[in-house]
């Protein structure tokens, strides 16, 4: 098939450097990129919309990774992204700047943002449960009208109602039916969501939204599946799971690993167990950290990434995804390493309660 | 008199808290795709013809060219205006056929445009293409592999149908071989006709073990002096047998004719009895994409298969074929004598008229009074609660609704959300 570009005029600008964007299915677009500015802001001029959200380097979002070439990172500007990330060659494109014609590769589609373009609306609440110990259900539903959708493992921003403070969730919920969306949201003393969801939440409220932003969705891959959660770490990877099952061709061999701290924080196990019903190509494995004497033998002692050997990669091919709190994606990116997952294949998304 | 009050006990039911346990076949209104299903009989499409079937929202134009015994499937939407193909069949040359509006002409292997009768010079032409379907023929039926065109490796034709009985699953008591579709030395004959009734519906029907009142006062039964239980109850976990066959056919068995399901001989309340002196026994088994086996029905020896093939999301095709052991031209003949003037008329017709009649039934509270989540179903339904899990554990995709809302539609609500 052709594909069609619109054809924009060439300017040369002289002396400046050129990186080359290498987008996931092999589209390529080159952009001149100026002194100060970034590989985003360079983008953008080009029009070519990057993935980006909060432009000051924490999110992660729009991270690339050098293929050739120089990039280096604004000075003096803290980022999310792991020093170990930074050596293997990882960059910000809202902080980097460009040193030489360099090749920055982005691990998705040039036409996912026209997918799933964000977009702002106000979204309602048609449920709120307790589902563990400190962790919530709440149901969201976009308006009907509004051209909405997302993929798997994507997440919104949510304005706290009465306050100017912006928190980001997944979506557990599938995305094949984008307007009726599932979060779970850990709940911490003294947080501002928290505060909300547990008092001052009703069903019928409305609730500012932003999204779907997040580069964190299934690759295709006939691989097989390793999905590591961390506490509501789980909310993508259940939509993701889902997406699985809706999946054309036959579904990869599968294996989640969940853990909480404590027992009573493990949550939506019905529906894992459901899942575990439908795909029979799918394994799990629940972990809790503090384990009490009575714990249940389908529960180990551990952490969601140790519940992972050797034997459980496939040597043909693995694929991870990675979701929890830093340390978890710290450990797992290590482990799976060393267990010669190779480092293109292990995907993560880090959550911070707050 | 009683007052509604005083008599206790629920009115209506609330089966949503079960149901949920089999979401993905709750899910498939329109079918299970990535499946084979039976699409006309090889009788029915001779060469030059261009027969229209829908499956699972699919149209799909099955065709056999002129001076060509081989089959093809391709998309039943010509891709200029959208008419089927089978409207006014045109099948000009051995690998094309033409859409008889504007001549649009296809490539029959691959799909391709190949040229358009009225505008040879056409730039489009080579560019643009309609989608091809997997297809099989055997035992005299068209089968086609309806989903996802890019679904790789497509699985054999046999993992989506009953599996071949062998000699350690035989029925207690029976030592006839059971004829097997696909095996050698049979005699397949059947017929397909419309259900107005949702193909899970049909499904259920076929194997549900409460339903022989239906079939009680039967010609087929009286003429045989068959012995009918009025029902038969299941005692034991082991009375359903569950079969996964790796890389193979899935489904589910009533363990008929074991100590796990005990005959209904008859109902005191009601004062029936179950009529009939000759014990003949039968066994039925379900298999995903929704194929039945009756083994040794309609007489011992003989099985009859039948198939409910979603065409949309309120009605199905439904086939009944006749397997039986056959050897040679003599044996034939005397199956299509038994055929003629038996089966089809008496079994086929007749008794599973009954059937028909039932499943239509089923359709109006399911389809408008939220049946699925309303039900009330009693102990003989574990086998069908049974089906409803395995098809959602092995299914491999759900067919959605192919329609699209009318150009320049609303959600025309006040209901924002």
């Amino acid at each position: 098939m052709l594909a069609l570009e619109p054809s924009r005029p060439r300017i040369r600008e002289v002396g400046m450097p050129k990186a080359v964007l290498k987008f996931y299915g092999g589209v390529e677009r080159t952009v001149s990129v100026g002194s100060g500015q970034t590989l985003l802001e360079a983008a953008e001029a080009a029009g070519i919309p990057l993935l980006h959200q909060c432009r000051s380097g924490s999110c992660s979002t729009c991270i690339c990774e050098v293929l050739e070439g120089q990039l280096h990172h604004r000075k003096g500007v803290a980022t999310s992204l792991l020093p170990m990330e930074y050596a293997e060659g990882k960059r910000l494109s809202c902080m980097a700047l460009l040193e030489q014609d360099s090749v920055v590769a982005f691990d998705y589609p040039i036409d996912l943002l026209e997918r799933d373009k964000p977009q702002s609306f106000k979204a309602k609440v048609f449920g709120v449960a307790n589902v563990a110990s400190d962790v919530v259900r709440l149901t969201l539903r976009a308006p009907k009208r509004l051209d909405f959708a997302f993929s798997s493992g994507q997440f919104l921003r949510l304005r706290v109602p009465g306050t100017d403070e912006w928190r980001s969730y997944s979506m557990a919920s599938s995305h094949l039916k984008p307007h009726e969306m599932d979060f779970y949201l850990r709940l911490v003393p003294g947080g501002c969501m928290s505060n909300w969801v547990g008092n001052g939440c009703n069903v019928g409220d409305l609730i500012e939204a932003e999204g779907p932003f997040g580069t964190f969705f299934l690759r295709p891959s006939r691989g097989k599946h390793i999905f590591i959660a961390g506490g509501t770490g789980l909310a993508p990877i259940l939509s993701m799971l889902d997406a699985l099952r809706h999946s054309t061709g036959p579904r990869p061999p599968m294996l989640l690993s969940f853990g909480c701290t404590r027992v009573d924080q493990l949550f939506a196990l019905e529906r894992i167990d459901l899942l575990g019903q439908w795909l029979p190509s799918l394994e799990t494995r629940l972990s809790v950290i503090e384990a009490s004497e009575s714990l249940s033998p389908d529960i180990r002692r551990g952490n969601p990434v140790e519940a992972i050997v050797a034997d459980d990669i496939d040597p043909g091919e693995t694929v991870v995804y990675l979701c929890g709190p830093p340390p978890m994606i710290e450990a797992g990116h290590r482990h799976f390493v060393s267990l010669g997952v190779p480092e293109h294949n292990i995907y993560n998304e880090t959550f911070v309660a707050s | 008199m009683h007052s509604l009050k005083s008599l206790g006990g629920k009115v209506g039911g609330s089966s949503a808290a079960i149901s949920k346990q089999y979401a993905p076949y709750l899910e498939a209104e329109w079918g299970l795709k990535n499946h084979w299903y039976p699409a006309c009989f090889s009788k029915d499409l001779k060469q030059g013809d261009v027969k229209g079937v829908t499956i699972a929202g699919y149209d799909i134009a099955v065709v056999r060219p002129k001076g060509e015994s081989k089959v093809f499937a391709v998309s039943d939407r010509c891709a200029h205006r959208g008419v089927k193909l089978s409207a006014r069949p045109m099948c000009l040359t051995r690998d094309t056929v033409s859409c008889w509006y504007h001549g649009y002409t296809y490539n029959l292997a691959n799909g391709t445009l190949e040229t358009i009768i009225a505008s040879p010079d056409d730039p489009i032409i080579g560019n643009v293409r309609i989608r091809t379907f997997p297809v099989e023929e055997r035992a005299g039926i068209i089968f086609v592999f309806v989903g996802d065109e890019d679904y790789m490796p497509v699985p054999p034709l046999t993992a989506d149908a009953p599996i071949p009985i062998p000699d350690h699953m035989k029925m207690p008591g029976m030592e006839q071989d059971v004829p097997w579709i696909f095996g050698e030395n049979v005699y397949v004959r059947g017929i397909h006709r419309t259900g107005n009734t949702n193909w899970r519906l049909a499904v259920e029907n076929g194997f549900d073990p409460g339903h022989l009142l239906i079939h009680w006062d039967n010609p087929l039964i009286l003429a045989q002096d068959r012995m009918l239980p009025l029902g038969v109850k299941p005692t034991a976990p082991e009375a359903i047998e569950v079969i996964d066959v790796k890389d193979g056919p899935k489904g589910i068995m009533n363990m008929y004719g074991t100590e796990h399901y005990r005959p209904v001989i008859e109902n005191t309340r009601v004062n029936m009895k179950a009529r009939g002196k000759n014990v003949m026994p039968l066994r039925t088994s379900m298999y995903v994409p929704g194929c039945l086996l009756v083994e040794h029905w309609p007489i011992p020896g003989v099985c009859q298969y039948e198939w409910y093939v979603p065409i949309d999301d309120k009605r199905h095709e439904y086939w009944e074929i006749i397997v039986a052991p056959c050897e040679n031209e003599e044996q034939h003949e005397e199956w299509d004598l038994m055929f003629e003037n038996f089966f089809e008329p008496i079994g086929l017709r007749d008794f599973n008229n009954n059937d028909l009649f039932a499943r239509e039934q089923l359709q109006d509270f399911y389809e408008n009074y939220g049946g699925w989540d309303r039900e009330v179903l009693c102990d003989m339904d574990g086998v069908i609660v049974g089906w409803r899990k395995v098809a959602s554990r092995f299914n491999r995709g759900i067919a959605t609704s192919p329609r699209r809302p009318k150009n320049g539609a609303q959600a025309a609500s006040d209901d924002e959300y």
